[in-house]
């Protein structure tokens, strides 16, 4: 079974996303800030990472460069979450190190088909 | 002179009509000094006329006198040579004549009285003598009439030969000269009114000149100042010399530009501050908004699990209108962001073709829910361009989606064309359908928010009624510009056009929209 971290602040967001793709059949790792994220990203080792750009304690920006700086997890893909339109953050996020973007509201079929893409 | 006469005018501090009037008037005097001028030169010449002519006359009568002395004193001479007495009595009837003319010689000017004078006694004296020759000769004294004669009569006949003869040639240098002297004061009189004309005109000029100078120089700043007001310039101030109703109407212009762009300020405060608003309001509301509809999504997936089929028409409503009310939201966004100036393009070369056909498969399930047929002309051939893709994109997806959505049974062409410009290249891009078309009231409105909606509520037709205006606004960020051409129930054609090179976009500025 393929391992997904989400790194979300927002509760909804993070429940409607874990029940969705437990339902597709992966299992789930949550954190709820950047620190808990890079931490977590370290111990559990997870197939790919869903990361939020807003988060607290440390952004989406600075977890994904700690996280891609540490060579256990480097590898590990990246999906960003960033808000519409913010054509800003999206150039941020790649510039960070993430390995694609998805603008929320998410659309959840293409937020799929981009998982699949790596795993 | 030819600035600080305006200057001076337009410093001047009475009214634009009394400096009218006083041009005028002063053009008026200067008139009537000339005409004055003229009239007393020709009274002048035609005084020394007139005095010529005098002395032509009083030429001619010294000369009949010159004459008649000569004629009297050679027929003296020949009556006293071989007197006989009818010789002698007309002698003495031709001195009495003489004299008689003598005293009636006139136009004896004051220069010549003294030589008159002279003349009148040396004639008294011939006529003295010759009365006393005839005498001595009538009494048969004929030596002493003889030696009379010749001591006395020749030499006073000689004199007064002389004095006639200085006469004749005094007067006939005094015609001389006055002819030279009237000659030279012509000369004058002629520089005079020429001088004085031309110096009328000159001032005249100058007058008119410095009038229309002082009024058309403040009315020119003013027109400038109007002309930069009407295009937004709040911030030129102008400064007239005059002291005039143009120089309180300047102050006035002035005053009305300070308050304009105070008003322009606020306008614009209070439209960054709605957009600013706008912008915020759309970030928080789609945060619940993105749980209603995942969540809808997550329960019609669970129902279907379940076998609660009952459920799914309402989950499904539920998603759509959350869908559609996100897509009002997220154009609202796009369209306060645009107005408040904070998108920014961020352009990077891309594949014309590929970015083609990605919208294309978007809009494809579209094209099938309304049976209409989608052609696509688009190659390879097209290349690349350097542009934001996806702003390109949003607008190739509105035109291509509306024209699905408005056209039924029909077909649906996408043309697409490189055209080489002088310094850049052009992509044209036109979207032809076979749909409902607009009529000309449509098409007037089309640029403007909700108009779709606007048809009373009827809302028969999907869509955020922003699409256009968005697409309007990309576009000539871009440095493009959108046209169409349309015919009310038999389709309509947009077309776009976009520079390839997006080095060119961002200099239009956009245009505020009136939400």
């Amino acid at each position: 079974m393929k391992k997904i971290l989400i790194i979300e602040d927002d509760d909804m967001s993070r429940d409607m996303l874990s029940r969705r793709l437990e339902r597709r059949g992966y299992s789930l790792v949550l954190g709820v800030d950047g620190k808990q994220g890079v931490a977590l990203a370290h111990s559990e080792l997870p197939d790919l990472i869903l990361m939020d750009m807003s988060l607290p304690i440390l952004n989406g920006w600075e977890a994904t460069q700690q996280i891609k700086a540490m060579p256990e997890t480097k590898s590990i893909p990246i999906i960003a979450l960033t808000s519409h339109a913010m054509a800003g953050d999206r150039k941020k996020a790649l510039a960070a190190g993430c390995d694609e973007y998805s603008t929320k509201p998410i659309d959840f079929e293409i937020l799929l088909g981009k998982i699949e893409q790596f795993i | 002179m030819m600035t600080w006469l305006p200057r001076l005018v337009a410093r001047t501090p009475v009214t634009v009509y009394t400096k009218l009037n006083w041009a005028f008037l002063a053009i008026v005097a200067l008139l009537i000094a000339f005409g004055g001028l003229g009239l007393v030169v020709l009274n002048e010449s035609n005084q020394r006329t007139e005095d010529l002519v005098k002395l032509q006359r009083k030429i001619a009568a010294y000369r009949q006198l010159q004459h008649d002395t000569t004629s009297q004193l050679y027929s003296i001479t020949s009556a006293l040579l071989t007197p006989n007495d009818t010789l002698l009595e007309s002698a003495l009837r031709q001195l009495n004549q003489y004299r008689y003319n003598l005293d009636r010689v006139q136009f004896v000017s004051k220069g010549e009285v003294e030589l008159f004078r002279k003349i009148q006694r040396e004639h008294e004296r011939l006529t003295q003598v010759v009365t006393q020759v005839v005498e001595l000769t009538r009494a048969g004294r004929v030596y002493e009439a003889m030696e009379l004669r010749h001591s006395q009569t020749n030499p006073v006949s000689d004199r007064l030969e002389r004095l006639t003869n200085e006469m004749v040639n005094r007067a006939e240098a005094d015609i001389v000269a006055k002819a030279d002297e009237s000659r030279r004061s012509f000369l004058v009189s002629q520089w005079m009114v020429i001088s004085f004309g031309l110096s009328s005109v000159g001032l005249a000029l100058l007058l008119g000149y410095a009038i229309s100078k002082s009024l058309m120089g403040p009315v020119m700043k003013m027109d400038d100042s109007l002309a930069r007001i009407s295009s937004g310039d709040f911030s030129h101030r102008i400064t007239v010399p005059n002291r005039d109703e143009l120089g309180d109407l300047a102050e006035h212009l002035n005053r009305m530009s300070e308050e304009l762009r105070g008003l322009y300020h606020q306008i614009e405060m209070a439209s960054s501050y709605k957009s600013e608003f706008l912008a915020n309001v759309s970030h928080e509301l789609r945060t619940p908004l993105n749980a209603i509809i995942g969540y809808s999504e997550l329960l019609m997936e669970e129902a279907e699990d379940k076998g609660e089929e009952d459920f799914i028409p309402d989950l499904k409503r539920i998603q759509t209108s959350g869908k559609h009310l996100l897509a009002l939201i997220n154009d609202i966004l796009d369209l306060s962001k645009i107005e408040a100036g904070k998108v920014e393009l961020s352009p990077e070369i891309f594949n014309i073709e590929n970015m083609v056909h990605e919208v294309v498969s978007t809009v494809e399930p579209m094209a099938r829910k309304n049976n209409n047929t989608l052609q696509i002309h688009c190659n390879e051939a097209l290349g690349q361009m350097y542009a934001d893709k996806t702003r390109v994109r949003q607008i190739l997806f509105n035109l291509l989606s509306n024209a699905c959505k408005f056209t039924e049974q029909g077909s649906v062409t996408l043309d697409t064309v490189r055209e080489t410009g002088k310094n850049f290249d052009w992509l044209n891009i036109s979207v032809k359908d076979t749909g409902i078309g607009m009529t000309e009231e449509q098409m007037s409105k089309l640029y403007q928010p909700f108009s779709q909606l606007g048809e009373k509520g009827s809302k028969k037709y999907d869509g955020t009624g922003l699409g256009l205006v968005i697409t309007k606004q990309f576009c000539t960020m871009m440095g493009g510009n959108i046209a169409v051409t349309s015919e009310y129930g038999s389709g309509s054609t947009f077309t776009l056009r976009l520079p390839m090179d997006g080095n060119h976009a961002g200099v239009v500025e956009i245009p505020a929209l009136h939400t």
